[in-house]
């Protein structure tokens, strides 16, 4: 695993991840005063501001129970749709015409090419989870 | 919000309209005297005919209108609960979108944020006082970390844009904690070599953002969120870096553009 904006720090018994994500920082503990002494020493170099229990991040919703994580996409999904103007659409089976016959020559090309590109990758993104 | 189930069809099924394609097949058995080149010369006009044909009813089947949904379903999620099992989806929407099984408490956290739009232009708050604040709240934050110094432009230096982004930021239990606008450059006018010689992106991979959040309910580990304020990077910028002074609240002298001094963020 190479990933520069994961930091851990492991000693006997402690464990803390923290994992940056341009400016939204996760803290993965298992000491809840190691977590107030992280936060102190982040405090003092950069203003940060405590946002609790991790509930949203990335446009995942996350809630924690005692059986497990639950995460979703739900606000992302439903922002996808509004983009696309496809709110109040019906679900089908095939999303799209089978019949269609894509060629590189001879054929017009996407109005908004780069809108369609955008769309293919939020979608990429949503089948994170 | 509210929700329908099972929200009958609104809009109209577009008509197919199937032009007539056998006028061809009569010409040729009229003129079966006049010799083979003109049988040629339907054939290919007949081709034609076909290939027209074809992309007009691929244009007819595949509307271009944009669909917009009717105002007063703005506040609903439609045909959510897909029951009739002649309707086969393979992916259902009411999967990712069901409501039944969540805690209230964390329901009414995802209710209340998709209750609030966050705008995407600038002239679109302008009316608002907390997005207004917001604003100078961000501004005050980069001049007090003086990221920038206003200088009139030098001869045969360009300029990069900047743009507001708006961003709603929520408490744990889902009210508004506070309105966040900031300040990026749009960067993509440079050139790599040219304008800049490194760039850095603290971004990790999904791959990690997973493992770790699979580990914490493994571990038991404590689960907590930390947010950076002005997220302005500390890093001096050596390279000469001018940008156009963002549309703001107060206004400055024509010509004057901001000259960078501090690492700043892309979009």
């Amino acid at each position: 695993m190479n990933d520069y904006s994961l930091f851990i720090n492991s000693s006997e018994g402690s464990f803390i991840a923290l994992l940056v994500y341009m400016d939204d920082i996760i803290l993965a503990e298992n000491n809840k005063e190691e977590i107030e002494q992280v936060k102190e020493a982040l405090n003092k170099t950069f203003k940060i501001k405590d946002l609790g229990d991790l509930r949203y991040f990335l446009g995942f919703e996350v809630a924690r129970s005692k059986k497990g994580i639950m995460m979703n996409q739900r606000k992302y999904a439903l922002e996808l749709l509004t983009d696309a103007g496809l709110l109040a659409c019906k679900p089908v089976v095939t999303p799209m015409d089978n019949l269609v016959k894509l060629s590189s020559i001879g054929s017009v090309s996407f109005t908004d090419v780069h809108a369609y590109r955008r769309l293919i990758g939020r979608l990429m993104y949503l089948t994170n989870t | 919000m509210f929700f329908i189930e099972d929200q009958p069809i609104l809009s109209q099924s577009s008509r197919v309209i199937f032009a007539p394609c056998d006028n061809i097949e009569n010409n040729v058995n009229n003129d079966h005297d006049l010799g083979i080149h003109i049988f040629e010369e339907v054939c290919s006009h007949r081709d034609q005919n076909l290939i027209e044909n074809h992309e007009t009813t691929q244009s007819i089947r595949m509307s271009t209108r944009t669909k917009i949904p009717p105002e007063y379903l703005k506040d609903y999620h439609c045909n959510l609960n897909v029951s009739n099992t002649s309707f086969r989806v393979k992916y259902p929407l009411n999967f990712v979108l069901s409501y039944n099984k969540i805690s209230p408490s964390y329901k009414s956290f995802v209710m209340s944020i998709s209750s609030h739009v966050e705008p995407n232009t600038y002239s679109e708050i302008v009316k608002y006082v907390c997005w207004r604040k917001a604003i100078q709240c961000e501004m005050s934050a980069l001049e007090s970390n003086q990221t920038w110094e206003t200088i009139i432009l030098p001869k045969n230096k360009t300029v990069i844009g900047c743009k507001w982004i708006f961003k709603i930021k929520y408490n744990a239990d889902g009210t508004v904690e506070r309105y966040k606008a900031r300040l990026v450059v749009k960067g993509y006018t440079q050139t790599e070599g040219i304008d800049y010689l490194e760039t850095f992106s603290p971004i990790a991979k999904m791959t990690t953002i997973r493992l770790l959040l699979s580990l914490a309910p493994i571990y038991n580990w404590e689960l907590k969120q930390l947010d950076i304020n002005n997220a302005f990077l500390h890093g001096e910028l050596k390279e000469d870096v001018y940008m156009v002074v963002p549309p703001r609240l107060t206004s400055i002298q024509p010509g004057q553009v901001y000259k960078l001094k501090k690492g700043f963020i892309w979009p």
